[in-house]
C-alpha cells in the first residue's frame, strides 16, 4: 500500500472521530481514508494525533464542507490559509469541495446550498476554483451536491453545467453516485443519462453514501443524510458508474448515526467486489 | 435577480423566515417552494444545534433537550456563524445563556457553559508536554524567584461564584452525591486542560487560580508566590506547587523577567 496514491480500483472510508482506533488498529483493512478537512482546523488534540497515525499507513483525501465555493462573499482567505497549512503537513493525494454555496453576507449556513444552473453560476464557480487552486497550488476535485429545489430560471442541466466548469477551470468531478440518485428522483431525471453525460477522463473520484425517504402524503422526497447504508437502487448506478468511469477512487461516507466500523469495512467490500466484477467484465 | 441577490434573499428566507423574494424562483413541481425550503431550514436548524449539543454536552444536560433545543434555536438567529469552521461555532453561546430572560435563577448555567466551551477548545488545542514537579530541579534556588511558569496551550481557567466544580460533577453524575449541590455554597476555581489527549476539569484552590492567572500575564514565581502568602501566610507553597505541576498545567518553565502588570 502507497502511503501517497490513491489508485483507481480502490476503495476508501470517511474517516470520523469515533473510529480513529479502529483505523489504526488495522492498518490494511482499509485502502485510503478522507477526512472532513474542517474537522482538523484546530491547532492540536486528539484529531491532529489520530491523523498522523492514519498517515503513517494510508493516503488520505481533504474533502471540505466550509469554503463555501459558490458563494458570492469573497473567498474566505483564512479558511483557505489554513487548508493550505494543513496541506503541506498532511500531503493529501485529493482535495475536494462542493458545487454549491453555504454563506453569504458574512454567515455560514453550514448545509450545501443549492445554485441556479445559469452562466452566471458557472462563471463565478470557475474564478473561484481557479483561485482556490492557484493558492493551493494544485489541483482540486468538486462534487455535485444533493439537491432538493431547482430554480425556475436555471438554464443548464446539472451535467452540462459540471463538465464545463471541470474543462474550464481545470479541476477534476468528483461524482457522488448518491447524488446523483437523489436529484435524479427529487428532479425527475435519468440518473444513467446523468452518468453518461460526463466526460470519464474528468471523474477523478466516486462517493457513495446512504440517503433517507422523506414520505409525504403527496410523494416523497429523498434527503441527502450519510446515516445509513447504500441503497440497492445506488449499487446498480455505481456498477453502470465504475464502468464508465474507468473504476475511479470509490469512497465510503457514514456521517450521522454512525455505526460500528466492521459496517464501513462491509460496504467498503461490496463496493470492492463491483470493482473486481467490473475488471472481470472488460478483461 | 442575480446571484448575490438570490443568496442573500435565500439566506434571509432561511434563517428569519422573512418572505424576501426567492420563492417565485423555485421551481414547484410536486411541492412548493415553502416546503422545499423548509427542508433547507430543517437541515441548516439541525446541523447547527446539533453542533452545539456537541459542545454544550454538560449544560443540555442541566437544563433538558427540548429547552436546549430552543436555546440553540435562538442563539443561531441572534449569532448566526461567521466562520466556515463549525467548530468555531458556539463561541458566545455562554454569554448569551447569560442573557436568556427566565434563567435568572440559573445563573450559574452560563460558567457551566464556559467549562463546556472550554473543554471544547482544549480538545482542539496544541499539542505539548507537560512537565513535572521535579523540573524545577534543574535550576538552582537562587533562581527560583525569577523563573516563568509556561502554561499548557489547553489551559483555561474559571472563577465561579458559584460551586461550579461540584454542580458540574453532578450533571456528570461523577459524584456520588445524590443531592444536587447547594448553589448558594461558596464559588469555585476550575482549571480545563487536556492531558494526553484526554480533557480534564480540575477543581482549583483559590491561590493556584491566582498563580495560574498571574502567570498568564506572565509574572515570575518569585512575585507570585509573594503574592499568594501575602492573602494567605498559612498557605503551603511546596504542597501547592506540586499540586499546581501535577495538573498537567505546565509546559514549561523557563528564566524570565517580570513583566506582571498587576497584583489581582
Amino acid at each position: 500500500m502507497s502511503r501517497n496514491l490513491i489508485l483507481n480500483n480502490s476503495v476508501g472510508i470517511g474517516l470520523r472521530a469515533e473510529h480513529y482506533r479502529d483505523a489504526i488498529s488495522n492498518p490494511t483493512a482499509v485502502e485510503w481514508f478522507e477526512v472532513h478537512s474542517e474537522n482538523y482546523f484546530g491547532q492540536g488534540g486528539a484529531p491532529h494525533h489520530y491523523l498522523h497515525k492514519v498517515r503513517e499507513n494510508h493516503p488520505v483525501s481533504f474533502h471540505g464542507v466550509g469554503l463555501s465555493l459558490g458563494s458570492t462573499d469573497p473567498l474566505n482567505i483564512s479558511h483557505l490559509s489554513r487548508l493550505k497549512e494543513l496541506v503541506e503537513i498532511y500531503q493529501p493525494t485529493l482535495i475536494s469541495e462542493h458545487l454549491s454555496w453555504s454563506s453569504v453576507g458574512g454567515v455560514y449556513l453550514h448545509d450545501l446550498l443549492p445554485l441556479p444552473m445559469t452562466e452566471e453560476s458557472q462563471n463565478h464557480l470557475i474564478d473561484r476554483i481557479v483561485q482556490v487552486q492557484e493558492f493551493l497550488g494544485q489541483q482540486i476535485l468538486v462534487e455535485n451536491a444533493s439537491t432538493y429545489l431547482e430554480f425556475s430560471h436555471s438554464q443548464i442541466p446539472e451535467w452540462e453545467f459540471i463538465c464545463e466548469i471541470s474543462k474550464r477551470s481545470g479541476c477534476m468531478i468528483l461524482c457522488d453516485v448518491n447524488n446523483v440518485y437523489v436529484n435524479s428522483r427529487n428532479h425527475g431525471f435519468s440518473a444513467i443519462e446523468f452518468i453518461e453525460a460526463i466526460q470519464p477522463d474528468l471523474v477523478g473520484e466516486i462517493h457513495l453514501s446512504g440517503h433517507t425517504v422523506n414520505k409525504l402524503s403527496d410523494g416523497e422526497i429523498r434527503i441527502d443524510t450519510h446515516d445509513q447504508r447504500v441503497c440497492e437502487e445506488v449499487w446498480e448506478l455505481y456498477k453502470f458508474a465504475i464502468q464508465r468511469f474507468n473504476q475511479a477512487p470509490t469512497l465510503i461516507e457514514w456521517d450521522k448515526n454512525l455505526p460500528d466500523f466492521s459496517i464501513l469495512l462491509d460496504e467498503a467490500n461490496i463496493a470492492r467486489n463491483f470493482l473486481r466484477e467490473s475488471n472481470r467484465e472488460l478483461a | 435577480m442575480n446571484l448575490r441577490d438570490l443568496q442573500l434573499s435565500f439566506s434571509q428566507e432561511i434563517l428569519f423566515g422573512q418572505d424576501s423574494g426567492v420563492q417565485p424562483l423555485i421551481h414547484a413541481g410536486e411541492f412548493d417552494s415553502v416546503r422545499r425550503l423548509q427542508i433547507y431550514r430543517n437541515n441548516i436548524r439541525s446541523t447547527l444545534t446539533e453542533s452545539l449539543q456537541a459542545i454544550f454536552s454538560v449544560t443540555e444536560a442541566m437544563v433538558g433537550s427540548d429547552y436546549f433545543n430552543f436555546l440553540a434555536r435562538q442563539y443561531v438567529i441572534d449569532h448566526p456563524p461567521e466562520e466556515g469552521n463549525i467548530h468555531q461555532f458556539g463561541n458566545q453561546f455562554p454569554q448569551y445563556v447569560q442573557t436568556v430572560e427566565g434563567l435568572e435563577n440559573f445563573a450559574y448555567l452560563a460558567d457551566i457553559a464556559l467549562i463546556d466551551w472550554a473543554c471544547h477548545t482544549a480538545y482542539h488545542a496544541s499539542s505539548a508536554p507537560s512537565v513535572g514537579v521535579d523540573y524545577l530541579a534543574q535550576f538552582a534556588p537562587d533562581e527560583y524567584e525569577n523563573l516563568l511558569l509556561h502554561q499548557h496551550p489547553s489551559v483555561t481557567i474559571l472563577s465561579s461564584s458559584f460551586p461550579v466544580f461540584d454542580i458540574w460533577n453532578f450533571a456528570l453524575k461523577l459524584s456520588e452525591e445524590t443531592q444536587a449541590p447547594d448553589i448558594n455554597a461558596a464559588g469555585q476555581y476550575v482549571l480545563i486542560v487536556c492531558n494526553d489527549l484526554t480533557v480534564e476539569v480540575i477543581n482549583l484552590e483559590r491561590e493556584l487560580f491566582h498563580l495560574l492567572e498571574m502567570s498568564k500575564q506572565n509574572c515570575l514565581l518569585g512575585s507570585m508566590l509573594a503574592y499568594i502568602i501575602d492573602s494567605n501566610s498559612a498557605y503551603n507553597l511546596e504542597t501547592g506547587l506540586h499540586k499546581l505541576f501535577s495538573t498537567g498545567a505546565i509546559s514549561n518553565v523557563s528564566i524570565g523577567t517580570d513583566d506582571c502588570s498587576s497584583t489581582n
